[in-house]
């Protein structure tokens, strides 16, 4: 294994030769000098250590990225039985209280955020978390969702597997127990 | 947007007191979460199975690393032959050290091919079970992001993870990014 030396100062032009040399990979303006497009970042919370942590490391990502991030929670709806006169049905309605209170919190944390390159948006939605999740990701276009994920492992699925499962992007999953996750000091750039 | 209308609606509301007057500070500066530390992505081990799945997860993280000033580090996973199933015969399999040879020499042309040469890359065959393998790679190489396609060459397209992605992001200590 060669260890390649990093070559900081690289003229566009040696760079550009550098990408022309590889004659057969159509790709070339994939990677390369190419830019990577993220301009929305979602991130799902459901306020848990874990989504904090994910946050933490969403934001100087967004900076980083020059991305909007956009905050997102997903309250459970009220379940009520209703008989429009074509036999009983379950109404979802979606719980005024508790979206308002969300929003109220989202709103908080977006304000601690808010920077000069990147600003947050929250979005407060009504349904079950995973579909609420990758909904919102298709209708705000998202290019990136960062959520995190509890330590617990059960046996069943949590949110954050069903997300890659069906997301249309690509998905960052935060561990609650990563021990170095952020780390303050000097970025290497 | 939403950030600044808020603030002109949280100051619009707040009485104006003496107290608060000139010298308070904007509502939004005062209670700073520790949020000001600096992402620091210096590794990124991608995980390279030599599917095109796995080709497009390094040419994200490649792009990825462009931007963070991050390095990569590729690794291949040879699966060794009794893991593959109880095949009584073994000496009908090449050997993995074999293999693995042939892998690393592919590694370095895929490293020459998709990886930006201003990016700092490594490569390394690893022989055992491979979401293991990529874990504890990743762990003691102080990795600081793994990025992963959801479907190498097993999982079935679109419709599946793959087991080994998502055994990755239940067992990585370090952020996972799935890329499809």
């Amino acid at each position: 294994m060669k260890r390649r030396t990093t070559r900081l100062n690289v003229p566009a032009k040696q760079a550009r030769l550098s990408q022309s040399r590889s004659v057969k990979s159509p790709s070339n303006e994939v990677h390369g000098l190419s830019r990577l497009k993220v301009q929305h970042i979602l991130v799902p919370t459901d306020f848990s250590t874990a989504a904090r942590r994910a946050l933490q490391y969403a934001r100087p990502l967004a900076k980083r990225l020059r991305a909007e991030l956009v905050l997102l929670h997903v309250v459970p709806p009220l379940v009520c039985p209703a008989d429009y006169g074509y036999g009983p049905v379950l109404r979802r309605v979606p719980d005024e209280n508790e979206v308002r209170a969300a929003m109220k919190h989202l709103r908080s944390i977006a304000r601690r955020s808010r920077e000069p390159s990147c600003c947050a948006t929250s979005v407060v939605r009504s349904g079950a978390a995973p579909e609420e999740i990758i909904r919102a990701a298709r209708c705000l276009k998202a290019d990136l969702i960062v959520m995190g994920e509890s330590a617990v492992k059960g046996s069943g699925k949590s949110t954050a597997e069903i997300t890659i499962r069906e997301a249309p992007c690509p998905v960052l999953v935060v561990r609650e127990s990563g021990a170095k996750l952020v780390k303050p000091g000097k970025a290497r750039l | 947007m939403k950030a600044r209308t808020l603030k002109s609606a949280v100051s619009g509301k707040r009485p104006r007191l003496l107290a608060n007057g000139p010298g308070r500070k904007p509502s939004g500066r005062v209670q700073r979460a520790p949020s000001e530390a600096k992402l620091k992505v210096r590794t990124i081990v991608v995980p390279v199975d030599f599917s095109p799945e796995s080709k497009k997860a390094l040419q994200y993280a490649s792009k990825l690393a462009a931007k963070l000033g991050s390095g990569l580090q590729l690794v291949h996973v040879v699966e060794p032959a009794s893991f593959v199933d109880d095949l009584p015969n073994i000496a009908l399999l090449r050997p993995d050290q074999e293999v693995a040879k042939e892998a690393r020499v592919r590694l370095q042309s895929l490293m020459t091919d998709e990886v930006d040469r201003s990016i700092p890359v490594q490569a390394a065959v690893r022989i055992g079970k491979p979401y293991h393998e990529i874990v504890s790679f990743a762990k003691t190489g102080d990795a600081d992001l793994i990025v992963i396609s959801t479907h190498g060459y097993t999982g079935l397209k679109h419709a599946l993870l793959g087991s080994t992605a998502e055994r990755v992001v239940r067992h990585a200590t370090c952020p996972v990014l799935v890329v499809r």
